[in-house]
């Protein structure tokens, strides 16, 4: 509870930080089921995406982060106290899908990005086959969002590109049916890949009917 | 900065040669080609009175690809059929190891793992292996590497022999030599189509 309430002062700070420095618009926040076992994903565009959704979600969201980030112990008590799970992105990780689902079963949010790494060109990439085989497995609600404008503010190379208004637009729950790993196929991989691509794709560009 | 995604330069191709001023200015050492952001973010480049604008993923698809630079590096050591691809600059070179249990909220538990700095030297790419060539040599096969990625500018290689190097690099773009040495991991698997590099080398 006392670290809670640092952590809520901490994320106080971050938001009125985010405020002063950043012109942000949050869209659709009625999408997000208020309780209930969900998956969160977003494009991923800087460095800051993850403190605009901790920031701006109304419940708390547990967010699979890369391993390396854990080395610091500072970063690791803020990274504990955010709620987040290590992953290794260069191998594949099952304790931390076990994790995700560990977060499921008590009717919690994990937060993704399904594309693995942040973009270095601004424009959204492939989403990985392991985390599609992720959501099938675990069947609950997907939440998709799309963040633009931050890219250009601290793209992943460093500097600055400009100033643009940062819009983070949240989509309506896609639902997709459970299929145990071993029961899917390739097709449904491709095929549940192919509406959430769509779906962060429309939320990313800001003509979605999905808000 | 952008010389660490577009590590050659789109319109002459000389590698390494874009640089940033600490004023913001961009430009090309090896053609004199200066860069600047349009209003809607392209790389807008002028050389001499020509202007032309172009997207970032259409500069960088402009630079992917073409001719390893094949160094002529007469020290290297080549094996039978081996060719020399690159030779980085200074870089250093980092072994996963154990670190621990993280614990997490609701009983969340994870090995976590931090990267310890074993050398200092050259990184050498040929068609058959990589060779880190310091103090003592380090050399992977190139069929034993299960996934190649990039985290900040370091380059994350997992190998079969159950731990990860990782490798990051003084001067030179980390993005290169990631495109690099997942080129060569392609050549290497000939006509089987690699579909994802990291978590795991998966083919088509």
């Amino acid at each position: 509870m006392f670290l809670d309430g640092i952590y809520g002062i901490i994320l106080f700070c971050i938001k009125i930080g985010i405020r002063l420095k950043y012109r942000i618009h949050v869209d659709g926040i009625d999408n997000v089921p208020k309780s209930g076992p969900a998956v969160f994903i977003c494009n991923h565009t800087s460095i800051v995406d993850s403190f605009f959704i901790g920031c701006f979600l109304p419940r708390k969201i547990y967010f699979m982060a890369k391993s390396t980030e854990y080395e610091s112990a500072a970063v690791r008590l803020f990274l504990y106290l955010s709620r987040t799970f290590p992953v290794r992105r260069y191998d594949t990780d099952p304790i931390s899908l076990k994790n995700a689902m560990r977060v499921l079963s008590f009717g919690g949010m994990v937060g993704v990005y399904p594309e693995g790494e942040r973009t270095w060109d601004g424009e959204m990439t492939p989403f990985r086959n392991g985390t599609i085989r992720f959501l099938l497995a675990a069947g609950v609600p997907i939440i998709p969002a799309g963040i633009s404008g931050a890219f250009q503010h601290q793209p992943r190379w460093g500097g600055k590109m400009g100033n643009p208004d940062i819009r983070l637009s949240i989509g309506r729950p896609i639902h997709s049916p459970k299929i145990k790993g071993k029961d899917q196929t390739r097709e449904d991989v491709r095929s549940l890949a192919q509406r959430l691509v769509s779906a962060v794709s429309e939320l990313t560009e800001g003509h979605s009917e999905n808000r | 900065m952008i010389e660490k995604f577009l590590y050659k330069c789109p319109i002459c191709m000389a590698e390494e040669s874009i640089e940033t001023q600490k004023n913001g200015d961009i430009s090309c050492r090896a053609c004199g080609a200066r860069f600047a952001y349009t209003e809607d973010y392209q790389l807008s480049i002028t050389t001499g009175s020509e202007k032309q604008t172009m997207t970032l993923r259409e500069a960088y698809e402009t630079i992917y690809g073409g001719q390893f630079p094949r160094p002529a590096d007469d020290a290297f050591t080549r094996r039978k059929g081996e060719i020399l691809w690159a030779k980085s600059s200074r870089a250093k070179l980092f072994q996963e190891q154990k670190a621990g249990i993280f614990r997490g909220y609701k009983k969340i538990r994870a090995q976590l793992y931090r990267f310890s700095l074993i050398d200092a030297g050259n990184l050498y790419l040929t068609n058959k292996r990589l060779l880190f060539h310091g103090i003592k040599d380090y050399e992977i096969g190139l069929e034993e590497l299960s996934s190649v990625t990039i985290e900040s500018h370091a380059i994350m290689m997992n190998t079969k022999r159950g731990y990860a190097l990782s490798i990051s690099f003084v001067r030179e773009s980390g993005k290169k030599w990631e495109d690099y040495i997942r080129r060569a991991v392609q050549e290497f698997h000939g006509k089987k189509k690699i579909a994802e590099y990291h978590p795991r080398i998966t083919f088509h």
